[in-house]
């Protein structure tokens, strides 16, 4: 096996030898002119024999390999490559396939590659590794400087250590039971490391401690797990304190081996990308606020953990970068909703003088004041729990609630039926009238005999112990339980409290992004276009520079996408897509191009200026839409080429 | 017609002194004396507002108590008001007796609001005497103020209420109480007169005479260890007119306020008309001469001269004069057969007379009333107070003494009625 020790040199790198190995001219012009246009020298070999041959005769820092080559695939290149070159320097070598679950499951060791870069390539991604990650010369198995294991469990079989490249986005949603075999070393340079991360232990003392059965079975289960408290800094217990400090998704979920303040997990949501992360508790303490517990399944029972920390790894991979890279506590809380699939459940719980708890790791006066703000973007549907009653005082929830005397407050209140004598009209409790066991009337001292003919007794009255006095509409009054402040039962405070829900408008978001909010409507993404876009984009660029012929690119959104998945299905509106995408190729003629993205299409219209196009703009979405009957809500943006500037 | 018309004023003229007299007998005997006491004692004894007492009692705390059956809709707007004055009670007290209505809610809501210090609701009907009773065992004030909530009252009413106070042997004060409705209908205008007169001049004048017999169930404010000495109220109805004899009885003096004015509506067609003033004068002939028959007994220890004189004003100008009415207009018919409308239409012209300078002193004794606005009315109120009242009297008393009808009142619940003295 061998183990790469890979240097991360930070933004500074730069003029990196790197080889692309792929088929594709499309994508070997993309790549070679992308990675030229930022300084590194680029080679380019059409198939295995040929990288396999670059690789032996010229020394490269990144070798991008297409996993399926012509001849000889990329994994029969590294692995050649690597044979019998133990402990000398080596290239990064870099994955390119379309089918990921295909490179996993190849039989032969595939462990060779760094790193994984799914089709169609993201472009930022992959100019990030190749400026990010280089071979260092290396001494082989022997050198092993601040190698932090993350890997513990037995391997079922051997699987490459893909280590995910830095959109959560593009890693790959690896079978868990293939994962993590490989004991992958990470070199990590101190200019790289976070300040928490600057003196690694060994977490070998996890192996010395006395593990139950099920959570020998849970980590038998073969995923990366972080252990509080064993991976976190014992001096200061507190998830910002990681002792090793894990690219996302290097960790699988985060194991609760004892038990946790509440506090301590919320700091969870601010570390990294952790909050997207299952929790499983094993110390049964904290079962509402973690995902699964471990304590209630019988041995034979994990599977459950496994398909939780599946159903995360599959939601996480839906979730947009912005969402993923954004420190925003809305955004990590929307993010947390999402990946575990649970709305944000309210419950009573006595512990907090708030009274009330979620179903997340955050207390619940974060979470109120955060989805508050959550919902008036529209992003979070409240549905109503309860209405609480706080002290005035000290805004506990903690109150008790009694009836009590309207005069001295007293709770030491005692019901008695009222007594009219008829009489004489004479109305009062019945202690009045009480002398032994007859009944006197105080006021002119005849006795009652006969109920109905003499007395009756016309309602309830609640006499208070304390003072004395009478009535028989006792106040409420609530007692804060906290701080013994009494308050009025008309006057106490009220504050209402929500379970919440992500709304089509906070999935939509957390999908795609901020442009999904139209934060970024008028600006591309680079990394968002299509790799032939690209291409021909940097061929009209070329060309405006050498004579300014001008071009304009449409970019193409779909407002009701959303609407239209829900009420006819995804089917329907791809169909009008495609139709609304033919429409628009004839509406530009022949000097245009089509493009078809992943949330937005494009058009890419030679010979024309960006003004012109938008002159014409009414016209051109009149004829794209002709013959749909959905409303896709289409919308145009047109850029120029001095957008790209 | 003219022709009669002219004989019979010619005979009127011919008339001496002494026939006249024997012609107009019963104005003579039953109203000019009225009339003559009203206007004299008013004229002389008049209490000019100044003469009053000159402060509020000190220290003594005021409690209203306010007794309701289905007033939900009544009760708040009357707490309000109730803080609205210049003297504001220091405790109110509301009981809803035995509502089918919301009130039992609404004065929950008064007391948890603060607005009032006690709330009873009890739900079963127990008359207007029980309710007041189960709040007076809360009074903490040694004032009591007694209103109905249908009442409104003057800024300053609570606190001239309690001025006659200060004198130690008052035990219950009666409110001056008016009439809110005088546009209403013809019979409001009546009864707005009436109350001016009699309510309002009428019993500043038995004040002055100690003789006032009835502290008002609308408002009137009384003395606690008074009313306990008595043993608070009785059971119903009049139980207004029955506590202040027994008061009266026990030696308290009840005096009148003129100044405290409270408003109230009075009935506004003949038929609730009537059946308000059979409910009030079959109480009153129940209570004088039946439940308190021993003020009239020189024999009784109850005996009292004082108490005699307003027992015999009763019996003769309510009860003899009701009577003879009938008599007088048989005979009058019967003797001078034509000329008996002629002598009735002079008899009403000289009421008339009589009514103004009554009505012109009432009105200025009680400057609060618009009185000018009822001026065209007292044309026609003798015939009103004279012969209407009368006759309605009449069928009242009969009713009473016959069927002992204010048994069966639906003022005052059943179960009340069948043990009730």
């Amino acid at each position: 096996m061998a183990q790469a020790q890979v240097e991360f040199a930070g933004q500074q790198a730069a003029g990196r030898r790197v080889l692309v190995a792929e088929d594709s001219s499309i994508t070997q012009d993309l790549l070679k002119l992308v990675l030229t246009q930022r300084g590194h020298q680029v080679d380019i070999a059409n198939d295995g024999q040929e990288a396999l041959h670059a690789l032996r005769s010229s020394s490269y820092d990144v070798a991008l390999l297409d996993f399926h080559l012509p001849k000889m695939d990329g994994l029969q290149v590294a692995t050649q490559f690597l044979a019998g070159r133990q402990g000398l320097s080596r290239p990064l070598f870099v994955a390119i396939t379309g089918d990921v679950e295909g490179l996993l499951k190849h039989p032969e060791n595939c462990e060779h590659f760094d790193e994984v870069v799914p089709k169609p390539l993201n472009i930022d991604v992959v100019c990030g590794i190749v400026e990010n990650g280089t071979e260092t010369s290396g001494t082989g198995d022997a050198a092993q400087p601040n190698v932090v294991e993350m890997v513990k469990a037995a391997p079922a079989e051997p699987l490459p250590p893909a280590r995910t490249a830095h959109a959560q986005r593009e890693i790959i949603q690896r079978p868990a039971t293939k994962r993590s075999a490989a004991e992958r070393p990470v070199t990590q340079t101190p200019d790289t490391q976070t300040p928490d991360t600057q003196t690694p232990v060994s977490p070998s003392r996890e192996t010395q401690k006395t593990v139950s059965p099920v959570r020998s079975a849970i980590e038998d289960l073969g995923y990366t797990f972080l252990r509080w408290p064993d991976d976190f800094d014992p001096m200061q217990q507190s998830a910002r304190s990681l002792l090793a400090t894990p690219q996302p998704g290097e960790a699988d979920a985060i194991l609760l081996c004892e038990a946790v303040r509440m506090e301590d997990l919320s700091e969870l949501l601010q570390s990294h990308d952790l909050h997207l992360l299952p929790i499983i508790d094993l110390t049964g303490e904290r079962s509402a606020g973690t995902d699964v517990s471990g304590v209630t399944l019988s041995y034979g029972e994990t599977g459950k953990i496994r398909d939780v920390i599946e159903a995360f790894h599959d939601r996480r991979a839906c979730i947009h970068d912005d969402l993923l890279q954004s420190d925003d506590f809305g955004d990590k809380l929307l993010g947390r909703m999402f990946t575990s699939g649970k709305d944000l459940i309210a419950r009573y719980d006595g512990a907090d003088t708030g009274f009330i708890a979620f179903n997340t790791i955050v207390d619940a006066a974060t979470v109120g004041l955060e989805a508050t703000k959550l919902t008036e973007n529209g992003l979070l549907r409240p549905i109503f729990f309860d209405r609480l009653h706080e002290c005035g005082h000290c805004g506990s929830a903690r109150l008790n609630v009694r009836e009590e005397c309207p005069e001295c407050h007293s709770a030491n209140l005692s019901e008695e039926p009222y007594l009219h004598h008829f009489r004489c009209a004479y109305q009062g409790p019945e202690s009045d009238f009480r002398s032994g066991d007859d009944l006197i009337c105080p006021k002119c001292r005849r006795e009652l005999s006969h109920f109905g003919r003499d007395y009756d007794k016309p309602g309830i009255m609640v006499s208070c112990a304390t003072c004395g006095t009478s009535t028989s509409e006792p106040t409420v009054g609530f007692v804060c339980v906290d701080c013994a402040a009494r308050s009025d039962g008309e006057a106490v405070r009220t504050r209402d409290v929500f379970s919440y829900a992500l709304t089509e408008k906070a999935v939509g978001y957390l999908e795609a992004g901020e442009a999904f909010l139209g934060f970024t409507q008028k600006s591309l993404r680079f990394s968002d276009l299509p790799f032939d876009l690209v291409v021909a984009l940097n061929e009209e660029a070329r060309r405006y520079n050498q004579d300014q012929t001008s071009f304009a690119l449409l970019n193409i959104a779909y407002e009701n996408e959303r609407e239209i998945d829900i009420e006819h299905g995804p089917r329907k509106f791809t169909q009008a897509r495609d139709l609304f995408l033919e429409n628009l190729r004839a509406a530009l003629g022949p000097h245009s191009k089509v493009f078809r993205g992943r949330g937005y299409d494009y058009a890419l219209i030679n010979q024309s200026s960006p003004d012109d196009v938008r002159r014409d703009m009414t016209g051109i979405l009149s004829q794209a839409n002709a013959h749909i009957r959905l409303d896709i809500g289409a919308s145009m943006t047109v850029f120029g080429p001095k957008d790209f500037g | 017609m003219y022709a009669l018309i002219a004989d019979g004023f010619s005979y009127l003229q011919s008339q001496s002194g002494l026939s006249l007299l024997l012609l107009f007998w019963y104005v003579f005997i039953f109203e000019i004396p009225r009339y003559t006491v009203n206007f004299a004692i008013a004229l002389l004894f008049r209490k000019h507002p100044g003469d009053m007492a000159p402060d509020l009692i000190d220290g003594e705390r005021i409690s209203v108590i306010v007794a309701g059956h289905n007033e939900e809709d009544a009760i708040e707007r009357c707490v309000l008001a109730l803080h609205e004055q210049s003297r504001p009670p220091d405790e109110i007290i509301v009981v809803s007796d035995g509502s089918t209505d919301r009130m039992a809610e609404k004065i929950g809501t008064l007391l948890r609001h603060g607005l009032i210090d006690s709330a009873h609701a009890t739900e079963l009907r127990a008359g207007k005497s029980a309710a007041v009773n189960l709040a007076d065992r809360s009074v903490t004030g040694e004032i009591m103020i007694n209103i109905d909530c249908d009442c409104s009252f003057d800024r300053h009413a609570f606190r001239n209420i309690v001025k006659p106070f200060v004198d130690p042997d008052i035990g219950a004060v009666s409110g001056n109480i008016l009439v809110r409705n005088p546009q209403k209908s013809l019979v409001t205008a009546f009864q707005a007169i009436e109350y001016l007169i009699s309510v309002s001049m009428g019993k500043q004048a038995a004040a002055q005479l100690g003789q006032v017999t009835c502290a008002s169930g609308a408002f009137s404010a009384f003395r606690q260890t008074a009313l306990h000495g008595v043993g608070g109220m009785d059971a119903g109805g009049g139980e207004d007119l029955d506590v202040t004899l027994r008061l009266r009885q026990a030696g308290w003096k009840i005096d009148f306020a003129e100044s405290a004015i409270c408003y109230t509506d009075v009935p506004d067609t003949l038929t609730a008309l009537t059946r308000q003033r059979f409910r009030w004068e079959r109480d009153a002939v129940r209570l004088r001469y039946r439940k308190h028959i021993d003020l009239m007994n020189p024999f009784s220890p109850q005996f009292n001269w004082v108490e005699l004189v307003h027992e015999v004003e009763f019996f003769f100008f309510h009860i003899v004069a009701a009577i003879a009415l009938p008599i007088y207009l048989v005979w009058l018919f019967f003797t001078y057969g034509d000329l008996a409308p002629i002598v009735l239409v002079a008899a009403q012209a000289g009421l008339v007379v009589m009514d103004v300078f009554t009505f012109s002193l009432a009105a200025i004794a009680t400057p609060k009333v618009r009185s000018r606005t009822l001026l065209p009315y007292l044309l026609g109120y003798s015939i009103f107070n004279g012969f209407l009242m009368r006759f309605i009297r009449i069928a009242a008393y009969m009713q009473e003494w016959v069927f002992k009808a204010s048994y069966k009142d639906t003022y005052v619940p059943d179960k009340v009625h069948r043990v009730r003295g």
